[in-house]
């Protein structure tokens, strides 16, 4: 019984850590837009909000589209996507560049990939910023049904 | 009369002109590449038992590539192994095995782009990072082969069977395992997938996704991390497949998700942690499928709208039929249920008392997983027997009002 309630005081603790990224389980976790599971390395982001809470996405589309309809933009904390360079490492998604490429298929089929700068980008095709990205998948995706759930 | 005889004659000569090359490793020609440089249109490679190293072979020939006795062809992971550039090729009876890794190329045992009417048949694949890869091209048969991938839970592999871009393809018993989605359909159209069996595959057996009008019949999925993902697709048939096994926090047999006007029927769920579970899902008719021991049987989200069930057999299931809100937009009728507890008095083959398979239980979970818990707990039991007499959260329209008495066989 002393041992319980330490116990329990921990995982309080614990469970109110500040928000920080969550590594992606890649093969297990789920995408909180798609639900399809999340399984290439090179692709990946993460939403965190104010309260600690950290959804997870398997593309930079899912990211722009769970950050333009399902979500209080004001609960948003940051947002993070993986550098297809260096697999399973996060970079803040507003400095991210974006290549928007048939060379490059992404999970969700809007084939952009997420990049630290334009140096590490070799092929010749278009270049988006974050707010390029979000304008793309509203008009691809979101234009006219934005379902809130 | 005439023009028919030229017409024969012309034919004839055609045949006569098609040669067929022998290759072994005793025979004047002994590799696969010097072969197709001496080939014509027409003309058939046939290929003796033996390995024959590939250095990326490229078809430009519409010929008929051979295997006797499966002779194996190895990419020793530097190169892909066979490369198809032009229409009307048939390659068969080969093993395929060993193509590079990567994730920029797309690099596969045999890659198929940009052509129509190429068959690939008795084939058998191992190892490979894609194993048939299918881009922008129609009218293509990938027939009776074996594909063994050897992908680990770290996705460290490509699909089995790839179609990107593709309209017209036929897949038929073929038996994949071991990569990462079994068969891979995105902007596909007018599609038939038969008789395969998808079994342990990493993610998905089947996975679609912005592919419209086609139909998958037969197969099985058994043991993937999902069974068939349906994506943001219109017009799919699904019927008599079955999805077994698929187990874990969050797997399912049948994930559909943006799909509308589609049809499942006759399918087979057993054991799976989920059987179907629909998001955003309009005009699909649910009809003569068996839920069997599954976790949940059906999972429906309240974004759905005008999904239709009927004459299904629930039997065994810990949930029947959950969903995410009170507000119901399906319709459930003439269903049988196991957990069913009225009686038919009038005898007229529905139970005399609508049947409501939501359990408040299974509404509670939805929002906290970690109540489940307290599934065999005798608070749970009174909980759900008390929601059953007075239901107040339960969805008020989500009710079978002629639940079948007996199991439905058709």
């Amino acid at each position: 019984m002393k041992l319980i309630i330490p116990v329990f005081l921990a995982l309080i603790l614990v469970s109110c850590r500040n928000a920080t990224i969550v590594p992606i389980d890649y093969g297990h976790d789920q995408c909180s837009y798609c639900s399809m599971m999340m399984i290439d390395p090179h692709y990946g982001a993460e939403l965190l909000t104010h309260k600690g809470k950290a959804y997870k996405f398997d593309s930079v589309e899912c990211l722009a589209a769970y950050y333009q309809s399902r979500i209080n933009q004001k609960d948003v904390k940051s947002l993070w996507v993986v550098n297809f360079r260096k697999p399973k490492s996060f970079i803040d998604a507003s400095k991210a560049v974006y290549l928007h490429s048939l060379k490059l298929k992404s999970p969700m089929g809007l084939n952009l990939t997420a990049f630290q700068n334009r140096e590490q980008i070799k092929v010749h095709d278009p270049i988006l910023s974050w707010k390029a990205v979000q304008k793309l998948v509203y008009q691809k995706w979101l234009k006219g049904k934005i379902k809130h759930q | 009369m005439k023009w028919l005889f030229i017409a024969h004659i012309l034919f004839i000569t055609q045949y006569l002109s098609a040669k067929e090359i022998v290759v072994c490793k005793s025979c004047e020609i002994n590799d696969i590449q010097t072969a197709l440089t001496k080939a014509q249109n027409h003309d058939r490679i046939l290929i003796k038992k033996g390995v024959y190293i590939s250095k990326n072979i490229v078809i430009n020939k519409s010929i008929e590539l051979i295997g006797e006795d499966y002779p194996i062809i190895d990419g020793e992971h530097k190169v892909q192994v066979i490369t198809v550039g032009i229409s009307d090729v048939t390659i068969k009876g080969l093993i395929i095995k060993n193509s590079k890794s990567s994730y920029t190329d797309d690099i596969a045992g045999i890659k198929i782009e940009n052509v129509h009417n190429v068959v690939v048949e008795d084939c058998r694949f191992y190892d490979n990072f894609w194993a048939v890869y299918l881009a922008k091209s129609d009218n293509c048969k990938i027939v009776n082969n074996i594909i063994r991938g050897s992908a680990k839970r770290e996705t460290s592999s490509g699909n089995g069977i790839h179609l990107w871009n593709c309209k017209n393809a036929l897949i038929k018993n073929n038996k994949i395992s071991g990569h990462r989605d079994g068969i891979y359909f995105e902007f596909v159209e007018n599609s038939s997938i038969i008789g395969n069996l998808s079994e342990k595959n990493i993610r998905y057996g089947l996975h679609f996704m912005f592919s419209h009008h086609n139909e998958y019949l037969e197969n099985t999925f058994r043991a993937n991390g999902a069974g068939v993902v349906v994506m943001y697709s219109k017009h799919i048939k699904m019927i008599g497949n079955h999805f077994e096994e698929n187990w874990g926090p969050a797997a399912c047999g049948l994930l559909l998700k943006e799909i509308t006007d589609s049809f499942v029927s006759q399918n087979v769920f057993y054991k799976n942690t989920q059987g179907i579970l629909a998001e955003n899902s309009d005009r699909i008719e649910f009809k003569e499928n068996q839920f069997i021991e599954n976790g949940w049987a059906v999972k429906i989200g309240s974004s759905c709208l005008d999904d239709y069930f009927y004459h299904n057999n629930f039997i065994g299931n810990t949930f029947e039929v959950a969903t995410n809100s009170t507000m119901n937009n399906s319709v459930f009728s003439e269903n049988y249920w196991s957990d069913y507890k009225g009686y038919d008095l009038d005898r007229d083959g529905f139970g005399d008392i609508p049947h409501r398979p939501v359990r408040l239980f299974s509404y509670i979970s939805e929002k906290y997983p970690q109540v489940l818990i307290l599934l065999r707990s005798l608070f749970v039991t009174m909980l759900d027997l008390t929601e059953r007499y007075m239901p107040v959260f339960s969805p008020e329209t989500l009710i079978d009002k002629k639940p079948l008495i007996r199991k439905w066989i058709g």
